[in-house]
Order: C-alpha cells, then sequence, then structure tokens
C-alpha cells in the first residue's frame, strides 16, 4: 500500500515538473503587455494626458456599445525589435480585439522610443477602413503633432477620425463637426469591394469547416450562437466596484489578417 | 462455451476500441489538413490580390514622363510569372521575385521624383500594397503555423500510424528569405 502511494506521489511529481516546463516554453514566447482595466486605452508609455485618456475611453465605450466594434489605443516605449505591423496584429488577436462573430476591431499602436505608429484593423472594418484611408487619417490628424512630440493630441485625433469612420460603416452618424475621409483614388472602390469579397470568401470557408468539422447540428449551432450573445462583453457593470462609470471592458475575440496602415516619424 | 463467449466479446470490444479512436484520429487529420488548404489559399488570395493592385499603381504614376522603365519592365515580367506559376513552390519563387522587383521599381520612382511623396492618389496606393504586403505576411506565417500542427500530429506517434494507413503526408512549410518577407517601410515624412 505504502509502495502505491509513493509511486501515484513520484508519477504526480513528475507530471507537475513536465507541466510547468511546458507552459515555461509557451510563457517565453509570447510577450505582449496585458490589457489595461480600462481595455480601450493602455498607455504603457505614458504618453497621453488626463483629459485626452478619458476622453479616448469615453467615446471608445460608446462606440463599442453602439456598435460592439472595438477600438483600442496602445503606447508603448520601444516595439523591442519587432516590426510595428507585427505587434499591432498580435495585440490584436491576442487581446482579441472586436466581437468574434464580426471581427471589427482596430488596434492603434505607438511606439515613442522607435518613433513609429501603425492601426492594425481586423477584418470586419476593412471595408471601413481601407489601408489608403488608415494612411490617410495618420496623415490628416497624426503626423504634424508626432513630429512636435504632441504623441497625446495626434493619438486624439487620429481615435477620433477613427471612431467616426466605424460609425458611418454601422449607419450611424458621426460627431457633428467630423468631416469623413475622402480618399482621392480610383482604384478605391474595387479594392474594397474586392476585399468584401475577401472577407466572404473567408468566412464561407470558415463556416464549410465549422460544418464539417462538428457535424451539421453542432456546427450550425456553434456557429449561429455568438450573433445573439456574442454582441456584449459588459463585465459587472457596477460589481466590480471601479470608479469607472462604464466598468471594466475586455476583447470579444475578434480576428486580424494583417490588414492596416503605419508611419514612421 | 463461456470462455469462448468472453473471447468474442474482448475481440469484439477491442476492434470497437480500434474503430472509434481510428476514426476520431482520421477526423483529427481531416481538419488539420483541411487549416492547411484554408491558410494555403487566403496566400493566394492576397497574391492575387496584389498583382491586381500594380496596374493602379502604374497608373498613378503615368503623369510623369518616364516612370523608369527599365525596372517596370522587370514588375510586368516577374507579376506574369506569378500568374503562370504552378504549385505551390513555383508560386512562392515567383511572388519572391515580384516582391524584390516592385521594392525596386518602386523606390527608383520615388527617389526620381520625389514630388510623388505629396501625392495623394500615389500615398493611397502605396498604403494599400504595402497593406497588401503585410496580409501576404501574416497569411504566409498562419500558413506555417497550421502546418506546423497538422506535421507534427502527422508525425507523432502513434498517431504517425494511422496517417500512414490512409495517406496523410506532410505538408512543406513556406520559407521565405528575409528579403521577401519584410514589409516595405513607407516613408513620408
Amino acid at each position: 500500500m505504502k509502495n502505491i502511494i509513493l509511486r501515484l506521489a513520484a508519477i504526480t511529481l513528475t507530471l507537475i515538473i513536465l507541466c510547468s516546463l511546458c507552459s515555461c516554453g509557451k510563457s517565453a514566447k509570447a510577450q505582449l503587455p496585458t490589457p489595461t482595466e480600462k481595455f480601450f486605452v493602455n498607455d504603457f508609455a505614458q504618453v497621453l494626458t488626463e483629459a485626452d485618456a478619458n476622453t479616448i475611453y469615453t467615446s471608445g465605450a460608446a462606440l463599442h456599445e453602439a456598435t460592439t466594434a472595438q477600438a483600442v489605443v496602445v503606447t508603448v516605449e520601444s516595439l523591442d525589435g519587432k516590426q510595428a505591423a507585427d505587434y499591432a496584429l498580435e495585440i490584436g488577436r491576442e487581446w482579441g480585439v472586436g466581437a468574434e462573430d464580426k471581427d471589427n476591431g482596430v488596434v492603434i499602436l505607438l511606439s515613442e522610443s522607435d518613433r513609429e505608429i501603425y492601426i492594425s484593423v481586423g477584418y470586419g472594418l476593412e471595408g471601413a477602413l481601407p489601408d489608403s484611408k488608415t494612411g490617410r487619417i495618420i496623415d490628416t490628424y497624426g503626423i504634424s503633432y508626432f513630429s512636435n512630440n504632441n504623441f497625446s493630441a495626434g493619438l486624439l485625433g487620429i481615435y477620433n477620425a477613427i471612431v467616426n469612420e466605424v460609425y458611418i460603416e454601422y449607419g450611424m452618424q458621426p460627431s457633428e463637426n467630423y468631416v469623413p475621409m475622402n480618399v482621392i483614388s480610383q482604384s478605391e472602390e474595387q479594392v474594397s469591394a474586392e476585399k468584401v469579397a475577401i472577407s466572404w470568401l473567408v468566412l464561407i470557408i470558415i463556416v464549410v469547416i465549422y460544418v464539417t468539422a462538428f457535424g451539421r447540428r453542432g456546427g450550425l449551432f456553434l456557429f449561429g450562437a455568438p450573433r445573439f450573445f456574442g454582441g456584449n462583453h459588459f463585465h459587472g457593470g457596477g460589481f466590480g466596484g471601479s470608479s469607472g462609470s462604464f466598468g471594466s471592458f475586455r476583447g470579444g475575440g475578434g480576428s486580424f489578417g494583417g490588414g492596416g496602415a503605419g508611419r514612421k516619424f | 462455451m463461456k470462455k469462448g463467449l468472453i473471447a468474442i466479446i474482448a475481440v469484439v470490444a477491442l476492434v470497437a476500441i480500434i474503430a472509434i479512436s481510428l476514426t476520431g484520429s482520421y477526423n483529427g487529420f481531416v481538419d488539420k489538413e483541411e487549416a492547411v488548404k484554408t491558410a494555403q489559399s487566403t496566400i493566394s488570395v492576397q497574391l492575387q490580390r496584389r498583382a491586381d493592385l500594380i496596374p493602379n499603381f502604374v497608373a498613378s504614376v503615368k503623369g510623369y514622363s518616364d516612370y523608369e522603365q527599365s525596372t517596370l519592365t522587370a514588375v510586368t515580367e516577374a507579376r506574369s510569372k506569378v500568374a503562370a506559376a504552378q504549385g505551390a513552390a513555383e508560386q512562392a519563387q515567383a511572388s519572391a521575385q515580384l516582391d524584390s522587383a516592385i521594392d525596386i521599381w518602386v523606390n527608383a520612382v520615388t527617389e526620381a521624383y520625389p514630388e510623388l511623396k505629396a501625392n495623394e492618389q500615389y500615398k493611397a496606393l502605396q498604403d494599400e500594397l504595402a497593406g497588401t504586403e503585410n496580409r501576404i505576411a501574416v497569411a504566409r506565417k498562419d500558413y506555417n503555423d497550421a502546418a506546423q500542427v497538422y506535421n507534427k500530429s502527422v508525425r507523432r506517434f502513434p498517431g504517425s500510424i494511422v496517417a500512414g494507413i490512409f495517406g496523410f503526408e506532410q505538408v512543406e512549410y513556406f520559407e521565405a528569405d528575409e528579403s521577401a518577407n519584410q514589409v516595405p517601410t513607407v516613408d513620408f515624412s
């Protein structure tokens, strides 16, 4: 009897050691910051003024409530040698920015020491924010501030433009004084139509995989369910006890495919 | 008699267990292989998208008298090679050539006509091109991730036996050289 207990103990110990070794390998791979409680504002480099951070948070929460879309600002001191586009994409995927069934997330990443900004756009918003328009938004609202080291004002302007473009996409009224971005490009319409076609194609492929993988009943249920329940990702509004009036937010599971634009300044 | 019955039950149970685990294992391979195929088709879609952008790009600099004709010829040649490429390996090679041809041409044009940097349409297309390059890079990485999951399951014991029976073979990884994988940086400052 004693022997058995000893053996069991030894096996358990070995398993624990093995498991911890495995998780060590995993955690070493992903070195991304974790989102703050405010989710829409993650000012790790501390470049935002308090007023601007609050404005961004409030309009981000309002946008999320109205459309389920999520736009997050992330500022870091350094990209740690990564490409800005990759870093922004990883944040979008890892944090699950945007709703899972709509992939309507946007990550605005600014690195202070690299003097670089990249806006990564989720699959579902690639029609509303094609790369050219995203680049134009940075040029119009950000670059002049960034070159004067006024990161806060630039990020606020960019955030405001993106929020309004998303409102327009969802058929809602943008802010009164917002002038919609018009990208002068003959190819624009064609390209966005193509993008819509691509996202449909991807969607169809995913559906087919789902249905074949889970069988008819399971597949359809799994796919249909988030449509009804996936929209709202509030977390304990009023019971967490935090000072924010909206409670805390987290990612909805949106996915990204590498769309977006960036600038060095 | 009793012994015989027990033996039969044991055999039936064994066969059932083997059949169930085989089915599960087989379906696992199918799922993973499908994921690889999906990733592969995403790459093709994005490669096509980039190829389609090039004529627009050329049109945006038409107004400039001689837009680096010699380097542009390399682009059009590389582009037709991508269209004619057969199979994943050939497609990858051709698109890597197109990558560098586009890079060389865009740099040549931008250097020769600095005023283009202020051209809105040129900028817009530059962004679209960079974004597409990035999508291709992401799609390739996703493909490799899916291929790794699939290849691991094909090679690992005991799954390797099932894979051998049903003819699931390892897929090739997409190996790009660093220059082909890099997103061209767009600097308008």
